[in-house]
């Protein structure tokens, strides 16, 4: 790992969080490594299930309990180690130096206590912020969020505003105590087109502004390409690529990266038919041995059906796990 | 909400007239006061006649129901065949309190027990409290209220002495009123206490199981504020509604538990002017019931509106 220069602000290392059901361990996230610096947008890709969520969930030590458990690994945050934390300690974390963003607006929001309440609620826990001086901060968050009127939506309730509009406040709270670094766990998927341009519009004003560290976890390539500046390709419960974004689209290594930037339809290019992936997603709960990547793989060899591709790395910020890469690429 | 507060309200009425109607005509089919107030053996048409006409009862049905309704409206329902007094004063001063104390203990009771033992056992499901609430809840809906009363009676009062066996004795003015008072409410509230405690429970598993409790959790809140404060007053909105569905299921168990332990109630006083056929008393305290029924329900349709900002009535 490079995470040694001070301006990484997230350095995960090696991280593993199983999953113990009745019909065997399911290896969500296995053996995970990768940083983020002050200021940087991280994307984190990959198909649904391959353990985008639970990294994330593992980062801020939210992993479902009692089957989940993260079981080995570092994650550090300005250099403390958020793993070796206990629970009081960990909630001063979350929502002050960590802040998430989750999938689905309609449901992020508790329907029966007002908008204000609940942007106010992490200001007055974390920075004993009371009174009209919480009250203003509140509005402020709001108007920052573009909420339209904000001293008057205060005192609405999550079901009289739009999913839109509920996704710019859950973005209000995550950013309500200036947190260090924000984890946005596919915050569009669940909205309209033109409004998930909008709100990722916001995102990315909002980050430059407060020179906040983002992880945008999304299997659409296109908000990649448009956000983000490294991108991380996970692949059944590990990355198998990472590289700088315009490295990414134009010099993919990996026969899954290949293969996922394949399958995306481009404007202006007269495709008959999308290239898409064979098989099945790898089953986290019985992997075959070797690279996971194998059975899909147009080009697997014997090597590939045996061993696990040790880590390679092709330039300065560009790391692939393949054993098809050699040293000096291969295209 | 004012305009469906009187719609309400008129629908109320309705609801009542109907009440009354149908518990006059019941209480005709249950029996004769004839047979049950006169002494049989000694008796003589004449006497009958008499009967009859001083209590209104030789006259065609709808014109007794005439009487009984005009008068109700004026707040008077009638005089008690067997003790020659009127009922209001019966019924309403002097049993009624009795019945509403008892009543209000036992929610209180089932409430301040149910709804915590639910919240823990949700917290962790198959956990002691979880175990130990399920079988406190089978047992307390399984158990017939006369054998889990003679059962109190005999451990708390023949075996330990700790409690009297019956009766209301001084009232909760003294200390020595409140001994009275706990063994007739916790067997009344055995039955509603198990089903505010199984529905709080499965109605915060679904809480804490959703996307805004996971929220709350990544803003840092502690857990005690995401459970009692956040995931309650949502859990609360279904339990709200079985509670007040308790009542009526409450007022009809407070007629065995008064009995079993002489609770001077409308339970008892029900009894004894069914076994009568104490025509008045009987409609009084079943008309007192369904006003009270009613109103509870009304309650609660605007405590919904305070506890969830989603209702609005139109």
């Amino acid at each position: 790992m490079s995470g040694t220069a001070d301006s990484v602000l997230l350095d995960v290392r090696d991280l593993r969080t199983h999953f113990f059901t009745r019909y065997g361990v399911a290896k969500a996230v296995d053996g995970v490594s990768f940083h983020v610096r002050e200021g940087e947008t991280l994307g984190l890709v990959g198909e649904s299930g391959c353990g985008k969520t639970v990294t994330s969930l593992s980062i801020v030590r939210m992993v479902p309990r009692p089957a989940g458990r993260i079981v080995g690994g570092e994650v550090r945050l300005a250099g403390e180690n958020l793993l070796e934390m206990d629970e009081k300690e960990m909630q001063r974390v979350r929502g002050r130096k960590v802040a998430m963003i989750l999938q689905d607006p309609m449901m992020s929001l508790d329907p029966v206590f007002s908008i204000g309440e609940q942007v106010a609620e992490p200001i007055r826990w974390h920075q004993k912020v009371t009174g009209s001086a919480l009250w203003e901060h509140v509005v402020s968050m709001l108007r920052l969020v573009k909420i339209p009127a904000p001293d008057v939506r205060v005192r609405e309730f999550p079901h009289q505003m739009s999913g839109g509009m509920r996704q710019r406040i859950v973005g209000a709270i995550g950013l309500s105590c200036q947190p260090r670094l924000l984890i946005a766990d596919e915050p569009t998927t669940s909205l309209d087109v033109t409004i998930q341009g909008q709100f990722l519009q916001l995102l990315s004003e909002l980050k430059e502004q407060r020179g906040l560290s983002m992880i945008l976890i999304t299997h659409n390539l296109g908000i990649v390409a448009w956000v983000c500046d490294r991108v991380a390709i996970m692949y059944a419960g590990r990355i198998v690529e990472t590289a700088p974004v315009v490295e990414i689209f134009h010099r993919p290594q990996h026969p899954y990266t290949q293969a996922l930037i394949g399958s995306v339809p481009r404007f202006g290019q007269r495709v008959r038919r999308l290239t898409a992936i064979e098989g099945q997603p790898a089953d986290v709960r019985q992997l075959p041995p070797g690279c996971s990547f194998h059975p899909r793989c147009p080009h697997a060899k014997d090597v590939c059906r045996r061993e696990y591709p040790p880590e390679r790395a092709l330039g300065p910020q560009h790391r692939v796990s393949c054993w098809l890469v050699d040293g000096q690429g291969h295209d | 909400m004012q305009r469906y507060l009187i719609r309400r309200f008129l629908q109320s009425l309705v609801t009542i007239f109907g009440v009354s109607v149908v518990i006059f005509l019941l209480t005709r089919i249950g029996g004769d006061p004839v047979d049950t107030m006169l002494p049989q053996d000694r008796i003589t048409p004449q006497d009958i006649a008499f009967f009859r006409e001083k209590f209104g009862l030789d006259k065609p049905l709808p014109v007794q129901y005439g009487y009984f309704a005009a008068n109700a409206l004026k707040g008077d329902l009638g005089r008690s065949y067997q003790w020659d007094r009127p009922v209001v004063e019966l019924v309403v001063v002097r049993r009624f309190p009795a019945t509403l104390q008892l009543a209000a203990a036992t929610m209180l009771i089932a409430i301040a027990v149910g709804l915590p033992v639910g919240v823990l056992s949700a917290l962790r499901p198959g956990g002691f409290m979880d175990r130990f609430g399920k079988l406190f809840a089978i047992m307390g809906q399984c158990v017939p209220h006369f054998w889990a009363g003679i059962m109190l009676i005999l451990l708390f009062s023949v075996v330990l002495g700790l409690l009297p066996t019956s009766g209301r004795g001084p009232g909760l003015g003294h200390l020595e009123g409140w001994k009275y008072l706990l063994m007739p409410a916790f067997t009344l509230s055995s039955f509603s206490m198990a089903a505010v405690m199984r529905m709080t429970r499965s109605s915060m598993l679904d809480v804490l199981d959703s996307e805004y409790i996971k929220l709350l959790r990544l803003k840092g809140l502690p857990e005690s504020l995401v459970v009692w404060k956040h995931a309650l007053r949502n859990a609360a909105i279904p339990v709200v509604t079985l509670a007040a569905l308790q009542v009526p299921i409450l007022l009809h168990g407070s007629v065995v538990v008064e009995t079993v332990f002489a609770w001077p109630g409308i339970g008892l006083l029900a009894v004894q002017a069914i076994t009568k056929s104490d025509y008045p008393v009987v409609q009084a305290i079943v008309l007192y019931t369904a006003v009270l029924v009613v109103a509870i329900n009304l309650a609660v349709d605007v405590l919904y509106a305070y506890l969830d900002p989603r209702i609005r009535y139109e």
